[in-house]
């Protein structure tokens, strides 16, 4: 029989890794279990940005803050590498309409201390030289976001976690709970029971599937997201480039083609994003939704179109109804915790990780996150996917 | 070298000779062949440097998955050349480092 330890962490993404990462510092004993291995899910698939303006101001800015704060840490205590580099970041606008939007969303940001403009026609060109002013017309640009290696963070999470005495059960899947007294007892995985003190479920797309072995059903739902990524160039695309409708609106559900993309520290640059909602967890690519992505990263640097495109891959990632992440206790079982939909994670995992193991630990409370309790799914509705 | 008697493929038949330049040095090469294979029968085996520490590297699958033999064409970098057929005039270039991105001199 496996021992009893204190907490399992059930998902080896960067949220899960994060919160592992903390808990272990505090001392204590963890397992870490992935159905597949660390970074396999959305984790290892991202576009590496830092996004600011598609977060509303409150505890998601504050964790943003903070993170940044933590990733220099890690480099300086000679953890890990993030690749961390605030370079600014623009949201791209196709018409007035867009952009008059765009300068009220700024307001927003800059009343509260971060430094954003519009940037309109050939001045789009200082932060992106090579971008085509005839199609983007204008730009929200956003000092304080940038660019990061989603692979070395998620690594160095976990790898940290387990130099330190913690373990990772790869290829492990959580298939059911025993619960007795409004108490997870035991995990059941296809490798056999663990048992903890404490649970945490950070499964990201996978998280409904696997709170209905609770009887829970959580509003949690996903998309299959793909990139493509170059040849390593030498740098020509300064920061992360997102769609303005990200900025300006809530696009995050269903269908939808749009270009945003990184240049990365080795040189590669990847190119995103064909989005498409699925009943089933499929990693596959559209070929449709491939040669259209390419089209379009064409037309917008018709410079560059050069580039060689070496590989596509997608990634599943989740979103919740109401866009509010699922994070803290649960109110029916009393020593599960849930941390799923953190939209954008790399922005806040970190933050978002430490202030988890607190609450994980201490059973402390903060107020800010109160509307983020998984309760709000607990009350006993079932809803149609 | 070239395999001119193949057990299974036969024997080589006439081919167009064409004419490439390799880092500034003329060599000879069947037209339509890849690139790769060009080198290769020309005793070339160092197609590129790698981006941290120079090493060299050449030809490694030679299926265009790898991307090992990636070399400058044409002033294009990143160019696949076991994929890449052979032109009469092509210029080849060893690629070191990582490739070129654009063309504006004020970059970053
Ligand atoms: C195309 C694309 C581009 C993106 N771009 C960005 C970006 O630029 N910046 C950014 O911050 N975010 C971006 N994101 C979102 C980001 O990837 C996610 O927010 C983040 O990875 C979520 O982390 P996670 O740990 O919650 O989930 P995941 O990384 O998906 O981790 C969940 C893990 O749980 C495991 N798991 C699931 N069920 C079980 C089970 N039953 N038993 C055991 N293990 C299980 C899975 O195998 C997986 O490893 C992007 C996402 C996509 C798809």
């Amino acid at each position: 029989m496996n021992k009893k330890v204190d907490v399992i962490v059930i998902g080896a993404g960067v949220v899960g890794g994060a919160i592992a990462y903390y808990l272990t510092k505090k001392g204590k004993s963890v397992i870490i279990l992935d159905q597949d291995e660390a970074a396999s899910g959305a984790s290892g698939g991202n576009n590496g940005q830092i996004s600011i303006i598609d977060r509303e101001p409150g505890i998601e800015l504050d964790w943003a803050k903070e993170s940044m704060k933590l990733y220099k840490e890690y480099e300086e205590i000679d953890e890990f590498e993030t690749d961390l580099e605030l370079t600014g970041g623009i949201s791209l606008f196709y018409n007035e309409d867009e952009i008059r939007i765009g300068r009220e969303v700024i307001k927003k940001y800059n009343e509260i201390g971060y430094h954003c403009e519009i940037l309109i026609g050939e001045d789009i060109k200082k932060q992106e030289p090579y971008i085509n002013t005839e199609i983007v017309k204008g730009a929200a640009y956003c000092k304080e976001e940038g660019k990061l290696n989603p692979f070395s963070i998620t690594l160095g999470f976990i790898d940290n976690a387990v130099e330190k005495g913690s373990k990772l059960f790869n290829k492990t899947k959580v298939l059911d709970f025993k619960v007795k007294d409004n108490l997870i007892q035991e995990v059941i995985t296809n490798k056999g029971s663990f048992y903890a003190e404490k649970v945490v479920v950070a499964t990201g797309a996978w998280t409904r599937d696997l709170m209905s072995k609770l009887d829970l059903d959580y509003k949690i739902f996903y998309g299959r997201g793909s990139l493509m990524v170059t040849n390593p160039v030498e740098a020509c695309i300064k920061g992360p480039i997102v769609p303005g409708c990200f900025t300006i609106g809530t696009l995050y559900e269903g269908d939808w083609n749009l270009l945003g993309l990184t240049q990365h520290k080795n040189g590669t640059i990847t190119i995103g994003q064909d989005t498409r909602s699925f009943n089933d967890y499929n990693k596959g690519i559209s070929y449709e939704g491939t040669v259209h992505l390419a089209k379009l990263f064409s037309e917008h640097f018709p410079e560059l179109i050069n580039l060689d495109i070496i590989r596509v891959w997608s990634a599943i990632t989740p979103h919740v109804a109401d866009s509010l992440p699922i994070y803290g206790f649960s109110g029916k079982y009393h020593n599960l915790f849930v941390a799923a939909g953190l939209k954008g994670a790399f922005t806040i995992a970190p933050a978002a990780g430490k202030m988890a193991a607190d609450m994980i630990l201490e059973d402390t409370y903060d107020h800010r996150v109160e509307e983020y309790s998984p309760a709000r799914f607990e009350k006993g509705e079932k809803y149609e996917n | 070298m070239r395999i001119k008697h193949h057990p299974i493929l036969g024997e080589i038949t006439e081919k167009k000779i064409v004419v490439i330049y390799v880092d500034g040095k003329k060599i000879e090469a069947i037209e339509g062949e890849p690139i790769a294979a060009a080198l290769l029968a020309a005793g070339i085996r160092i197609f590129r440097k790698t981006i941290k520490t120079a090493e060299p590297r050449g030809l490694y699958c030679g299926i265009g998955q790898c991307n090992d033999c990636i070399m400058e064409v044409n002033g294009v970098s990143n160019v696949r050349t076991c994929v890449t057929l052979v032109e009469d005039g092509m210029v080849v270039k060893t690629q070191v480092g990582k490739g070129k991105g654009g063309d504006l001199d004020d970059k970053y």
